[in-house]
């Protein structure tokens, strides 16, 4: 069979062999289209057979994993028992809860477990970040252990998920170009000649057989492509990068010593005089006692230190002949060696540097029971004995009546145990080898009977010339008569119009209360 | 801080910057608490978002936002101590540079104790770490 070429047919250019159905750069294109189609069908088989074995897959997100698992691989991951040993060192899938979330949603993520923490959790890290994750991962939250990557194939499917359309639209172009080019770049020639003997014999042609493969193969391919990227445009796990800048080791330090020291000054006394020491009882549990300095506050004046002590005991000496009789404080101030100061409560006291012992004077006529007391003053620090002493009045010979080795120095003087006469009495404080006697009382009268009086009566009314006589007697009556008669003053009392009175005084004593007698008589008048 | 006595209080202010060209979420969190006779029990801290201020001088801090009260240290460092349970979320837009002022405020509270118990803090030290952390999905672009 002949046939003719068309007689408006041109010649054959020199480009047309290269471009024809034919021609190379068909052929290859078909070559590579095929190729391309070839191995990501292939791709996308590896990365959906696995869900066979109950295997699930993911699309990486991210690149955090990388450089070992980048952003649209595909990651198949199998379940598995979290009782057995978690895979450390092992990537894993897990369920990151939303507060662990960058966006707040909870998400499924990819990181690699780097250590075991002593609680049972583990420490997961993308292998690109410098840090490890801060949240610690608990074994429930692992869904599987990733056993496959399928590389790329989810880069579609990642496009779509994050609404990058023109990418998409450029791969999906060039993918549907890829498949128009690999379907349609078959051989022709012989399909042709082919159709023309089937047309001839009335069948149906090789190349509408072909066509129609052609065209189904074409649409399978779109199909199973759009499904992959459907199915990988849902199913992602992050891989979410992470940076962490820290403010290292704030540290709050206390201090060492916030407690003050505790400080005592010891009382030395109502009263001091001489040389006195002054002792303060000072103690800090935390840092020590630097130093203790006693103070004394003179009347009217400003504090003033005596000393600073550096050791236990705290003491200093205070010679008060420096100073004045007078009131003062006293106080001890301790500081630690935090240098933390305390001050002791004040303690009061007097400095008299005239030291003397008194002896109360009972009075010149004493009967009975009579207390005596003695006082010392200005006694100090000084522990004094006192005893008080007498003596017949004018004799100096002295005998003790009692003694008090402490105050109060009173003293229980018992007359009746004394003859009836004049003594005299003292104090004497004595204090080692030093007696200090008191000023001397003397004529105290020990009277132990008390003073008579008596008068004669003249007779009633009396007339003409009377002898009146009055007597007294006692001791303390004037004149120290002893028992003998006593001459009294006499009295001329007017009472009223019918009477008079005639009274006999007796004088007594100093300080004593005069004796008299009244004797009532009709009215008279004298002179 | 150090020789710090009952009732003392301080702040101290800081800027986070973050170098990141992606758009993330930064949170403040603690770490590596530090214990010490029950110190950490008694220092109170507060972090505050805000504006102003620079390192270690709060001059002309105002304060925007504050998410999580003041707690003992070693509460914070049980219940903010990691990005998930961190606080003072700062959403960042990716612009590198981005700043972010906090101030921290402190304050030693012995109230309820006896003196006793009191003098028995003396001494101590205790110490926590402050984390910033920024966290996103998006790939970091390569300057």
């Amino acid at each position: 069979m002949n046939r003719e070429e068309p007689a408006s047919a041109r010649p054959p250019s020199w480009w047309g062999p290269l471009f024809s159905a034919d021609g190379w750069v068909l052929f290859l294109g078909s070559v590579v289209s095929r190729l391309y189609l070839g191995v990501l069908l292939t791709l996308a088989l590896i990365a959906v057979l696995p869900a066979l074995l109950g295997w699930h897959g993911t699309v990486v997100q991210s690149g955090s994993m990388e450089p070992h698992i980048r952003a649209g691989d595909v990651v198949l991951a199998a379940g598995f028992d979290t009782d057995h040993n978690i895979p450390v060192g092992g990537v894993v899938e897990f369920t990151s809860p939303a507060e662990a979330e960058p966006g707040g949603v909870e998400k499924t993520r990819l990181h690699r477990i780097v250590a075991e923490n002593p609680d049972g959790t583990f420490v997961t890290a993308g292998d690109a970040n410098t840090a490890v994750d801060s949240t610690p991962l608990e074994p429930g939250q692992i869904t599987g252990q990733a056993r496959l990557l399928v590389p790329a194939v989810g880069i579609p499917g990642l496009w779509l998920g994050s609404h990058d359309f023109p990418a998409l639209a450029w791969w999906s172009v060039l993918t549907l170009l890829a498949v128009v080019v690999a379907v349609s770049g078959t051989k022709r020639t012989e399909d042709e000649d082919e159709d023309k003997d089937k047309k001839e014999e009335g069948g149906t042609t090789p190349s509408a057989r072909s066509r129609r493969w052609k065209a189904s193969a074409a649409v399978g391919i779109v199909a199973a492509l759009a499904v992959l990227v459907m199915a990988t445009s849902t199913a992602f796990s992050s891989a979410a990068f992470t940076a962490a800048t820290s403010n290292a080791v704030n540290t709050f330090g206390t201090a060492a010593d916030w407690t003050p020291p505790s400080v005592n000054l010891a009382n030395p006394g109502t009263t001091v005089r001489a040389s006195v020491t002054l002792t303060a009882e000072a103690a800090d549990a935390e840092t020590g006692i630097r130093q203790v300095a006693i103070q004394y506050l003179p009347p009217n004046g400003v504090w003033t230190s005596l000393c600073a002590a550096t050791a236990a005991p705290y003491s200093c000496t205070w010679n008060t002949l420096a100073t004045a009789d007078g009131g003062y404080s006293l106080r001890a101030v301790a500081t630690d060696n935090s240098g933390l100061v305390s001050t002791s409560a004040t303690v009061q006291t007097t400095v008299s540097n005239t030291f003397a012992v008194v002896l109360n004077d009972p009075g010149e006529i004493q009967r009975g029971t009579i207390s005596l007391s003695a006082a010392l003053v200005s006694p100090g620090n000084t522990p004094y004995s006192v005893r008080v002493e007498y003596a017949l009045a004018g004799t100096g010979r002295w005998n003790t009546l009692c003694q008090n080795v402490a105050a109060p120095y009173n003293c229980t003087w018992t007359t009746g145990t004394f003859a009836n006469d004049f003594y005299d009495l003292r104090a004497v404080a004595v204090a080692g080898t030093t007696s200090t006697y008191s000023d001397i009382i003397t004529d105290v009268l020990v009277d132990n009977s008390a003073p008579t009086v008596s008068m004669t009566d003249p007779g009633t009314p009396p007339a003409g010339y009377r002898h009146l006589r009055g007597r007294g007697r006692g001791r303390a009556l004037r004149h120290r008569a002893g028992a003998a008669p006593i001459h009294p003053h006499w009295h001329y009392l007017m009472g009223d119009p019918l009477h008079c009175y005639l009274a006999a005084v007796f004088l007594p004593v100093r300080h004593h209360r005069p004796r008299q007698r009244f004797l009532q008589l009709p009215c008279c008048r004298h002179g | 801080m150090e020789n710090i006595v009952p009732g003392q209080t301080g702040q101290k202010c800081i800027v986070v910057t973050s170098r990141s060209n992606v758009a993330g979420e930064v949170k403040a969190y603690t770490q590596n608490l530090i214990s010490s006779k029950g110190l950490e029990n008694r220092i109170y801290f507060d972090l505050e978002q805000g504006t102003g201020g620079s390192f270690n001088d709060c001059t002309g801090f105002t304060p925007v936002a504050n998410t999580v009260p003041d707690l003992p240290i070693s509460t914070l460092a049980s219940v903010n101590r990691d990005f998930a349970t961190g606080g003072a979320s700062w959403q960042t837009a990716g612009n590198p540079g981005e700043t972010q002022s906090y101030r921290g405020t402190w304050r030693f509270d012995t109230t309820g104790l006896s003196q006793d118990d009191i003098n028995a803090l003396q001494g101590a030290r205790v110490g926590i770490d402050l984390v910033w952390e920024l966290q996103s999905d998006e790939s970091p672009v390569a300057p």
